[in-house]
């Protein structure tokens, strides 16, 4: 589809054009992504808990998520009084943005259309994505609550925390495929095979530090409702908590897209369409978020931390150890 | 509401006071028995108890104002009675060893040994009960205060029980009603804690050297003691 | 470096807070997330039940029960007839010592599947609290079979129970009771070896028998300890003693063995439901009782092994059809007092464990 490859052309105002009708395109679509897992979400663990889930609106429930979203619109817009008021505006924006953007790296298929190609595509993406931490710190600070403080805290310990592993644990992979592009990634498992078999170890830590990352069960201790309400975003309502949420679900997405790009061969597979491929894998990762979220119970917030520190960690090095190792033998010999 | 409660006659005035606290023998309860009971099965006399005189049955509640009759024929001993007074007059004995004016009156409720204490000595006495050497009553079942206006003093009431026998004595001890106030449990009993803010805030019994005395079920700015008897919610 | 300066924080978690089980109230001092003391607040739910059965007659308290420990409240019932029909020494028909026996022990069963689901709930898993509502509602229908009502029963009466069981009945619980050692294995399978549920609650929130026999706990949060008290046995009363079931005791006195005691615990009971059903004889279900109930003048206590610990009802007659004084001894109440000292130097999540772990119901708390 040469009309949306603007990554080489020059900037003018046809392809500034060209590439605010994409971005628009995909924001709809990641919005329709993001509902559709929501509702997908809700009939699962309802399947897994014995229950119905949605089955209300539309058929079969489908227009549950969008009846949520507009009701979230609708609300109205309120600001705690103590709160700190500017902060409290600006933080889910600030949560949200990053999420968005983090999946302009990410190859859907193999000609990728709305791709930007970048050469340090995960490095942007840790880097974007670290940014949300601030969002929810910023939200936790300036509810004025005790809750969302803690929640805030925690979660900005926890982020910080498994941005560590995480990292360390794509290095693996970068190692072996030799550069940091997602797409030349892909091109390395075509070539060579799917990463999950010789990097399993780095998979192991990909796939704990990014539910922790996500804050998704058993690592939802930011939002543990048991203990902390809501968390950070105790005090948000309406569209400001749609933000957040938007933004959670959308890393969602962006991680279960990062983990088959990464280690699934991306798009690759025989006979059906590379996008189909790659959205087979993607909900194969998210199904495989929902279903921990029905199993385990929370872990205790001094245990996440060690966790981190003094088991992952080590893993991942070992696993970059082992990796650098085997590639200079292969190499070499 | 339910069958029963249509049923049942309204209560009978008079009989003011306590009558007789001896409550071991039930000779009491048959003068209620009503043996026209339509609906329910429950007819006809109460066999635990002696059926007495058919007579006085059928009379109308308003004739019932006098206390029953305590013309029983006297029964033989229940075999739990020996036992229990056995146990009362050791614990008695116990106490007086060691405080020997401590101990006010004695008896048995429903084979329960009842020791009635002096309150300067209720704390020594509940901490003599729990660690002497042959009492051994450290397991605290439960507090209670109940207020008598007619004698003018608050009740109360601790029930302890030897652990692995579950033989259970009632210590109690009574305190005036317009200066209620007694020694705390706490430091002899840590599970009296609540029970006594509970007791200080329905009945408004002050117990000195509780660490936290403090209303429990009442807001903090309530006025008046609800549990006693001359409690209104009505300024 | 100058020394940063750090403050405690007063929090109050309630009355109104996803895991207080209802309306409790703990102002809890944190310094960071550890926290520093904690003072319970309690009463939210007062609605002066002792008072308020100063001016009724005995029947008509039972309803009241109901309302105070509302998972159980079979059991409410019976520890307040029970303790009349002592007082008053009434024979009570062997069918509905029977029936109360069965009722009994399943609202225990209903009462500690709820307490599991909801401990996991605190814990942040969501399934098993879904999965024992499933098992809770063939008890509840059961009840609602043998006396109309789901939550609120008010099925015994003094001197035996309102109803006799439907025709049917019986069977339909002895079909329930192999139906109901699945879930319990069920339960163990998913919940008992999850190490994440193990490192949330082992060796968390835990005492000595010393500790739990000063502190007049009892039920769950005393045999935890490894001590074996259990008013079924060690006191018995109504027809407990022709069962054959054990006392199942912990040994850490930790959360986990409060736990595991739940589920060892309704074994039991359907051990004793079972035997029940099979020994029950046909009969009158209502002895024969004064039609007004004036239990002699007295002080009288009985205590009966409720879901949650002993549950007690000391009352004074005054040889009138209403009692002087009423007084439970509710377990909720007692249990609960030992929670700040378990709480001090823990953390916000070990909050949640331990409070769970006590298993309390404020209706009864507060009475």
């Amino acid at each position: 589809m040469p009309f949306f490859q603007w990554v080489n052309d020059a900037l003018t105002w046809g392809t500034l054009f060209r590439m605010l009708l994409g971005g628009i395109i995909v924001l709809l679509f990641l919005l329709g992504v993001v509902a559709y897992m929501l509702y997908f979400e809700r009939k699962i663990i309802g399947w897994m808990q014995l229950r119905i889930g949605p089955n209300r609106v539309g058929p079969l429930g489908l227009f549950q998520s969008i009846a949520d979203v507009l009701k979230l619109l609708a609300k109205e817009d309120i600001v705690p009084a103590q709160a700190d008021r500017p902060l409290f505006l600006i933080a889910p924006i600030i949560a949200f943005v990053p999420s968005f953007v983090v999946i302009a790296a990410i190859p859907w298929t193999a000609s990728h259309p709305f791709t930007a190609d970048i050469s340090v595509a995960l490095l942007y993406y840790l880097a974007l994505s670290s940014i949300t931490i601030l969002g929810i710190m910023l939200g936790g600070w300036a509810s004025n609550n005790k809750y969302s403080l803690l929640g805030g805290m925690r979660s900005a310990a926890q982020m910080i925390s498994y941005e560590i592993p995480l990292g360390m644990s794509l290095l693996g992979v970068i190692l072996m495929a030799g550069s940091l592009n997602i797409v030349d990634i892909v091109e390395a498992q075509r070539r060579f095979m799917w990463f999950i078999i010789p990097q399993f170890l780095g998979f192991c830590v990909f796939i704990v530090a990014a539910t922790a990352e996500l804050n998704r069960t058993p690592f939802d201790l930011p939002e543990a409702e048991s203990e902390l309400v809501a968390g950070y975003h105790t005090e948000y309502s309406g569209f400001r908590f749609a933000f957040y949420m938007l933004a959670e679900y959308l890393y969602v997405f962006a991680i279960s897209c990062l983990g088959a790009a990464l280690f699934f061969g991306g798009w690759s597979g025989p006979l059906l369409p590379g996008w189909l491929w790659f959205a087979i894998k993607v909900s194969a990762f998210i199904f495989f978020f929902f279903w921990l979220r029905a199993t385990m119970p929370r872990i205790r917030v001094d245990q996440l931390m060690t966790f981190s520190w003094k088991v992952l960690l080590p893993l991942a090095l070992v696993n970059i150890v082992l990796t650098s190792v085997i590639k200079y033998w292969v190499n070499a010999g | 509401m339910s069958e029963d409660q249509k049923e049942t006659l309204p209560p009978s005035s008079g009989d003011g006071g306590r009558s007789g606290r001896d409550a071991a023998s039930s000779e009491a309860v048959a003068e209620g028995v009503d043996a026209k009971r339509t609906a329910s099965p429950s007819a006809g006399g109460e066999p635990g108890t002696k059926p007495q005189e058919a007579a006085p049955k059928r009379e109308p509640a308003a004739k019932r104002e006098a206390p029953p009759k305590k013309d029983a024929p006297p029964k033989e001993p229940d075999p739990r009675e020996a036992p229990a007074r056995a146990l009362l007059e050791e614990v008695v004995a116990e106490v007086k060893t060691v405080f020997p004016d401590a101990v006010e009156g004695a008896e048995l409720q429903k084979f329960r040994p009842v020791l009635l204490i002096r309150r300067e000595y209720w704390r020594d006495v509940l901490h003599l009960l729990k660690t002497g050497e042959r009492l051994r009553f450290r397991y605290l079942e439960c507090m209670a205060g109940v207020d008598y206006p007619q004698g003018g003093y608050i009740e109360v009431v601790a029930l302890l029980t030897r652990m692995p026998e579950a033989t259970m004595i009632e210590a109690k001890t009574r305190t005036p009603r317009d200066a209620a106030e007694l020694p705390s449990a706490v430091p002899v009993f840590p599970g009296a804690n609540w029970e006594e803010r509970e007791i200080f805030d329905l009945l408004g019994v002050h117990f000195e050297g509780h660490p936290d005395l403090r209303r429990i079920m009442m807001p903090d700015d309530w006025r008046g003691h609800p549990l006693r008897k001359d409690y209104s919610p009505f300024e | 470096m100058a020394e940063i300066r750090t403050e405690e924080m007063l929090m109050n978690v309630g009355p109104q807070h996803p895991s207080t089980h209802g309306v409790l109230r703990l102002v809890v001092k944190l310094d960071g997330e550890t926290i520093v003391d904690v003072d319970p607040v309690v009463g939210y739910l007062h609605r002066g039940t002792e008072k308020l059965a100063e001016d009724l007659q005995y029947t008509q308290i039972i309803p009241y029960t109901d309302r105070m420990d509302y998972l159980a409240a079979m059991l409410n019932n019976y520890a307040l007839v029970h303790a009349v029909e002592e007082a008053m020494e009434l024979q009570i028909p062997e069918r509905a010592e029977y029936l109360r026996v069965i009722v009994m022990e399943l609202n225990r069963i209903a009462s500690h599947l709820l307490f599991i689901g909801a401990y996991l709930l605190d814990l942040g898993a969501m399934s098993p609290f879904l999965y024992v509502f499933q098992d809770r509602e063939r008890i509840l229908q059961l009840f609602n079979e043998i006396c109309g009502a789901r939550i609120t029963y008010n099925y015994m009466r003094i001197g035996g129970v309102k109803w006799d069981a439907p025709p049917g009945w019986i069977e339909k619980v002895q079909q329930f009771v192999p139906h109901m050692r699945e879930s319990i294995k069920m339960l163990h399978d998913l919940i008992t070896g999850n190490e994440i549920f193990l490192n949330r609650v082992k060796g968390i929130g835990a005492y000595d028998a010393e500790t739990a026999i000063a502190y007049s706990l009892s039920g769950i949060n005393l045999r935890c300890t490894g001590y074996k008290w259990d008013l079924r046995r060690n006191r018995p009363y109504s027809i407990y003693d022709r069962f054959d079931f054990e006392i199942p005791v912990g040994k850490n006195g930790d959360c986990f063995d409060r736990y595991i005691l739940h589920l060892e615990e309704m074994e039991q009971s359907l051990r004793i439901v079972e035997q029940a059903c099979g020994q029950i004889p046909e009969g009158p279900v209502m002895g024969k009782v004064p039609k007004i109930l004036r239990p002699p003048a007295g002080e009288y206590y009985s205590g009966i092994e409720g879901a949650r610990g002993e549950l007690g009802v000391y009352f004074v007659s005054d040889g009138k059809d209403k009692p002087y004084r009423l007084k439970f001894r509710r377990p909720s109440f007692v249990n609960l007092q030992l929670l700040p000292s378990l709480l001090k130097g823990q953390n916000m999540a070990n909050l949640i464990a331990i409070l769970g772990a006590v298993d309390i119901v404020l209706g009864e708390v507060d009475c």
